[in-house]
């Protein structure tokens, strides 16, 4: 519950809203009261949409491929050796990592928790997130 | 490096996965999720949406092709801006792409009724955000006034009274109006058409 609405903006905004989450029966017969036909906007919105994307794929595409050439040429730079083998301080770096390469780490930690690794799965984590890190930026 | 070592026994660094994580976070996951989408479903709300802001904000415009003009721009605009940070959470979803569309659709609706009502130099007071009057007509009326003419009007639909007290307490979300009735999401849903209705009449 938010708090009580000061206008009747807040309403109104609310209200208009619904019509992009209620069902889809209720959406059709407030076009065609309108006198929209809504399977040929259907198909406008789906040609549009197909077009866009077929063009972004296609982009997406060969610019992953070129960060992946670039990615599979860094060296990585961390030396497990180097690494202590102190939980607690592992644990320190796996903090310190995640914090300063912040969304794609969250990936790495995905089905993972390092509070229940061991010292030899938080080294391999730490050498994934100092890849992570060292990985170059989109535009790089 | 370890990394690069081969021979250092244990667990390997798993470079393919730290780079598959890597290339998931870039604009392909999105890329991939935006592929799954029932565009025309999608372009349907956004149409239903767009006329009902229009109806809201600039009264006469409300067209369908002045509506599929504005929904064709929301839709470029999210595909061809590879940056658009539309799923902040990184995790894609349908609603959080409803509501980025329905946000720009508004936006854009603002924007060109701004555009049609003012000279440059009230624009120029609007970026200072000394200015309100793109708000639709009857917006500002007190709120206690408001709720009780609505209720007024809703008199003989008990359902759109009782979402109506929920919108006058905070309440405002379909989803927590159902759960604060007990109602199916659908009957909230047509309670509240009602009282749009009803309010649509009162602005008019």
């Amino acid at each position: 519950m938010t708090r009580k609405p000061s206008t009747r903006e807040p309403i109104d905004d609310a209200l208009d809203l619904d019509v992009l989450t209620q069902p889809m029966d209720d959406v059709e017969a407030e076009l065609e009261a309108r006198g929209i036909d809504p399977q040929r906007l259907a198909a406008w919105a789906g040609a549009v949409a197909r077009q866009r994307l077929a063009e972004k794929r296609l982009a997406w595409q060969s610019r992953a491929h070129a960060r992946w050439q670039r990615a599979l040429d860094l060296q990585p730079s961390v030396d497990r050796t180097s690494l202590p083998n102190d939980r607690d301080a592992l644990m320190a770096i796996v903090q310190r990592m995640r914090s300063s390469i912040g969304a794609p780490a969250e990936l790495a930690f995905r089905k993972r928790a390092p509070e229940t690794a061991d010292i030899e799965e938080l080294k391999q984590l730490i050498e994934e997130l100092a890849l992570l890190e060292a990985l170059p930026d989109d535009d790089a | 490096m370890v990394c690069a070592s081969e021979d250092r026994g244990g667990s390997p660094c798993d470079r393919n996965a730290v780079l598959s994580w890597w290339g998931t976070v870039l604009d392909g996951r999105a890329t991939e999720f935006l592929a799954t989408i029932d565009w025309g479903a999608v372009g349907k709300r956004l149409i239903a949406y767009t006329l009902r802001r229009l109806a809201r904000f600039s009264q006469g415009s409300a067209t369908e092709e002045h509506a599929m003009d504005i929904v064709h721009d929301a839709i470029v605009h999210l595909l061809d801006d590879e940056h658009r940070n539309w799923c902040p959470n990184g995790e894609p979803t349908e609603e959080a792409l409803m509501l980025h569309l329905g946000s720009e659709i508004n936006g854009i609706v603002i924007n060109r009724q701004r555009k049609v009502i003012r000279g440059p130099v009230h624009r120029a007071f609007d970026e200072n955000g000394e200015s309100s009057d793109h708000d639709p007509p009857g917006s500002t009326l007190e709120v206690a006034t408001f709720l009780q003419r609505a209720q007024a009007l809703l008199a003989s639909n008990p359902d759109a009274r009782s979402v109506l007290s929920l919108f006058a307490e905070g309440c405002i979300k379909a989803s927590e109006q159902a759960q604060e009735l007990g109602w199916p999401i659908r009957r909230v849903y047509k309670a509240r058409e009602h009282v749009r209705a009803k309010l649509q009449e009162m602005q008019t």
